[in-house]
């Protein structure tokens, strides 16, 4: 059965109340972003032991979600899948909207965000930071010319191409989004190319997720019916990313664990770590992964989809704690100058570094959040970007016609 | 020999001491005080770097970081977000209990981890190895802080008011450091604020590419470390004692 | 869409009407006031001056802060050091209502960004600048070698060991 893509209908109290109230989380962004560039990073909780906070843990979570969005469209496109075709319009859409939210956070946490422009020019070729404003910008335009493939017939002989560059460059820009810490040789919690690794596979199983919220969201708040076997296939998949995220964690501490030098660091963030213990375990590895893995696993709970959004609510929540234990928490631990010596020092060497977010680090991260869903939200209305029904029989290839 | 020979004798001899103190400063300073011209650019000719004699650095001396900050217009203040461009670590053997005292700042390698994540180039390294922030185009992205690995690098948080001193720019939102006292070096004073104020003199300054200069024999000498020796950033900041 | 022609000539009429705010809209903004600095003359004409100032610095200032050439014509400091003039506190500036730099800037409506990082007051003098204290370690050495009563601020500073050794083979 032919499926047909139509703009979002309707101007219910609810979409407004939405965009309503997604712009006033917009605004405050602005208005925190508005506080740090004229008093300086003064009135935040970043400091010089913790460079970076949680507009940075917001960010990074955004694009690295941003990336793995866009592989519900790879595999309808790339990997062949018919099944997930009618996905994939929306799926582009949202890795573009999610990666100029987290975007949007990083360029307004800069000192000095009037000078952001010059990095367009002033290219440092070693440096990740300078490959990334060539990856980001060169993703969004991937993203778009693979959008608009889908949607303009005209154009469809470039779609295999755009699947196909769309692809690979999302898998080089999360390596590049990775190796920003991975290239940190001198701290304990980077320094490994396997955080490149890592942050493709959590970027497949955060993307998804978030993939599979903005689905039903807009698809109840269409009132558009949505099958399940849409819901199944979504569900496999963040099944599969899940027990790969889990495994690249493993193997990451394991690792470490190995090494003698690297007890005290993973000593720090397994057991002692206080706050990032308790966001290790409880946040990323049971909340992220466990309890999602077991709610969609077990007969009773697997085909329910209250159940599957309720476990890509705990999914996106595993991630913001695994961002906050690897950016942050790699952070707080010391730099280790003088192994075999207890370090002490007026600029806190040798002690964990603390840090609590200030208001307007949490209103600046929210806001970018805030951006992308907004953007969402208006294209879905103005674009013709979601199937009018992805009931079974229109979206199920094996469906009894 | 009568008296008066041996008066001549003591005389000439006592001159030419007088001469030579004279004269020798001046023949060794016609290499130290050719200090360029100010139309020359910096070359590679010159490596400038510290070395560090801890075995003479006090514990609860904090000379070099006052005049660091006194020299460089900083407040000297100590909190969480209050620059600190040299600051003393005082280090206690895990196992023996033995403890020493170093002063830390920025150790300006040849390699430096800063310089390669900068995006926009402006953590670089001047030809003659000072590794220094340009302000002009620093964004404050921060990822020179994250990537140094002696955490030398400090964020200006706030707005300063024009409390800079003039051979000293910095400002709010950009990341700074340790410039090992460029402005004195490029004006010739052969020194740092910090080693000037040791008054153990524990901190030497020079030309690490002079075999002839102090610095570089007692590096030839004594056994000298760099503090993180194993991430092989050729610093020019060594120490010894540790 | 058409306009109603009464419309049309309603825009105008406004628009004549206003015409006049618009000329005098020049009177409104303060003409800068150029104070004489010191000296009888700029290192570059006037007209030079008021084209490519920026020029200069920007090319300048990367030659400063990469190459180390501190050429004190085009310097910023320079600028300071001589077009700085005294604000009701008597502290010599050039930011401020009616100081140098501030008041072509405010007309111009450019804003000004290099005084977020450098300062905007003439610098002190080096030779004025007071020496480290006596007990400092150098110049102390260097007097105990030599006998003799610490030495003004000199370039003598690191010649200690070379100079004790040949002295010592002298005498």
């Amino acid at each position: 059965m032919y499926i047909v893509n139509r703009e979002l209908e309707g101007n219910s109290k609810g979409y407004w109340a939405l965009l309503g109230g997604l712009g006033a989380l917009i605004l405050l962004g602005l208005f925190a972003a508005y506080n740090m560039e004229h008093h300086g990073h003064v009135i935040t909780g970043m400091n010089n032991q913790i460079v970076w906070g949680l507009p940075h843990v917001f960010a990074v979570f955004l694009i690295v979600a941003a990336s793995g969005a866009l592989n519900v469209a790879s595999v309808a496109g790339v990997f062949g899948k018919k099944a997930y075709k009618p996905l994939a319009p929306l799926s582009a859409l949202l890795a573009i909207a999610l990666l100029i939210g987290g975007l949007a956070v990083l360029m307004l946490d800069l000192g000095r965000a009037d000078r952001a422009i010059i990095t367009a020019w002033k290219v440092n070729p070693k440096s990740v930071f300078s490959w990334n404003v060539v990856l980001y910008s060169g993703f969004l335009g991937f993203a778009a010319a693979y959008l608009w493939t889908m949607m303009d017939k005209t154009v469809k002989p470039l779609y295999p191409y755009a699947a196909y560059g769309a692809f690979v460059w999302r898998l080089i820009l999360t390596t590049g989004t990775g190796l920003i810490f991975g290239f940190l040789v001198a701290r304990q919690a980077y320094g490994t190319g396997l955080l490149a690794l890592m942050f493709i596979i959590y970027s497949l199983l955060y993307g998804t997720a978030v993939y599979v919220l903005v689905l039903m969201t807009a698809y109840l708040g269409g009132q558009r019916p949505l099958g399940a076997d849409v819901m199944r296939r979504l569900k496999n998949m963040l099944l599969i990313f899940i027990a790969a995220s889990f495994y690249a964690t493993l193997v990451y501490h394991l690792t470490n664990l190995y090494y003698a030098k690297e007890w005290e660091f993973e000593r720090f963030i397994l057991l002692d770590g206080g706050l990032y213990t308790v966001l290790f375990w409880v946040g990323q590895v049971i909340i992220g992964y466990a309890i999602p893995f077991v709610l969609m696993a077990l007969p009773g709970t697997r085909d329910n989809r209250n159940m599957i959004a309720l476990s890509s609510v705990l999914i996106v929540l595993g991630a913001l704690a695994q961002m906050y234990v690897t950016i942050i928490g790699g952070q707080a631990f010391p730099l280790e100058l003088f192994p075999g010596f207890t370090e002490k020092s007026s600029f806190f060497d040798g002690e964990i570094h603390a840090y609590t977010p200030s208001h307007w680090e949490w209103m600046l991260g929210i806001g970018g959040m805030a951006i992308s869903f907004a953007m969402v939200a208006f294209a879905v209305k103005i674009l013709r970007i979601l199937p009018e029904s992805l009931a079974d029989e229109v979206a199920d290839p094996h469906a009894k016609k | 020999m009568n008296q008066f020979e041996q008066y001549r004798r003591r005389f000439i001899g006592g001159a030419l001491a007088a001469a030579g103190a004279a004269l020798v400063p001046g023949v060794m300073l016609i290499e130290v005080a050719h200090s360029r011209a100010p139309e020359e650019g910096v070359s590679s000719k010159h490596r400038w770097g510290l070395l560090i004699d801890t075995t003479k650095c006090a514990t609860g001396c904090n000379e070099c970081v006052t005049a660091c900050n006194t020299e460089n217009g900083l407040s000297g203040k100590t909190g969480l977000q209050d620059s600190q461009w040299i600051r003393k670590v005082e280090l206690t053997n895990n196992k023996t209990g033995a403890t020493h005292s170093l002063p830390m700042m920025c150790q300006h390698c040849e390699h430096p981890p800063c310089v390669d994540v900068c995006p926009t180039g402006a953590s670089f390294k001047r030809a003659d190895g000072i590794v220094l922030v340009d302000r002009h185009i620093c964004i404050g992205c921060r990822y020179c802080m994250m990537a140094c690995p002696y955490k030398a690098r400090s964020l200006v948080h706030e707005d300063l008011n024009d409390t800079q001193l003039a051979h000293m720019p910095r400002g709010k939102g950009c990341v700074e450091s340790c410039t090992l006292c460029m402005h004195k070096v490029d004006r010739g004073d052969g020194t740092t604020a910090c080693a000037e104020a040791c008054p153990e003199k524990a901190i030497v300054f020079g030309d690490l590419n002079d075999p002839g200069c102090e610095i570089a024999q007692r590096l030839a000498t004594y056994a000298s470390k760099e503090v993180r020796a194993d991430l092989g950033l050729n610093t020019g900041v060594r120490y010894t004692g540790i | 869409m058409m306009l109603a022609s009464w419309f049309k000539f309603a825009a105008m009429g406004l628009m004549v009407a206003l015409l006049p705010l618009a000329q005098s809209s020049a009177g409104d903004v303060p003409k800068p006031v150029i104070q004489k600095g010191e000296g009888d003359k700029c290192v570059e004409d006037t007209g030079y001056m008021r084209r490519n100032h920026m020029k200069v610095l920007n090319h300048h200032r990367d030659k400063t802060m990469h190459e180390g050439i501190r050429t004190k014509r085009h310097s910023l400091k320079g600028c300071i050091n001589c077009h700085a003039t005294p604000n009701a506190a008597g502290q010599k500036t050039v930011l401020g209502k009616d100081h140098f730099c501030q008041s072509c800037h405010s007309y111009a409506a450019v804003s000004v960004d290099c005084f977020q990082c450098h300062s905007s007051k003439p610098a002190a003098n080096a030779s004025a600048r007071p020496v480290m204290p006596a007990n400092a370690g150098t110049s102390r050495h260097l007097a105990e070698s030599f006998q003799q009563p610490i030495p003004a601020k000199s370039a003598l500073v690191n010649s200690t060991l070379s100079v004790k050794s040949v002295t010592g083979v002298i005498k």
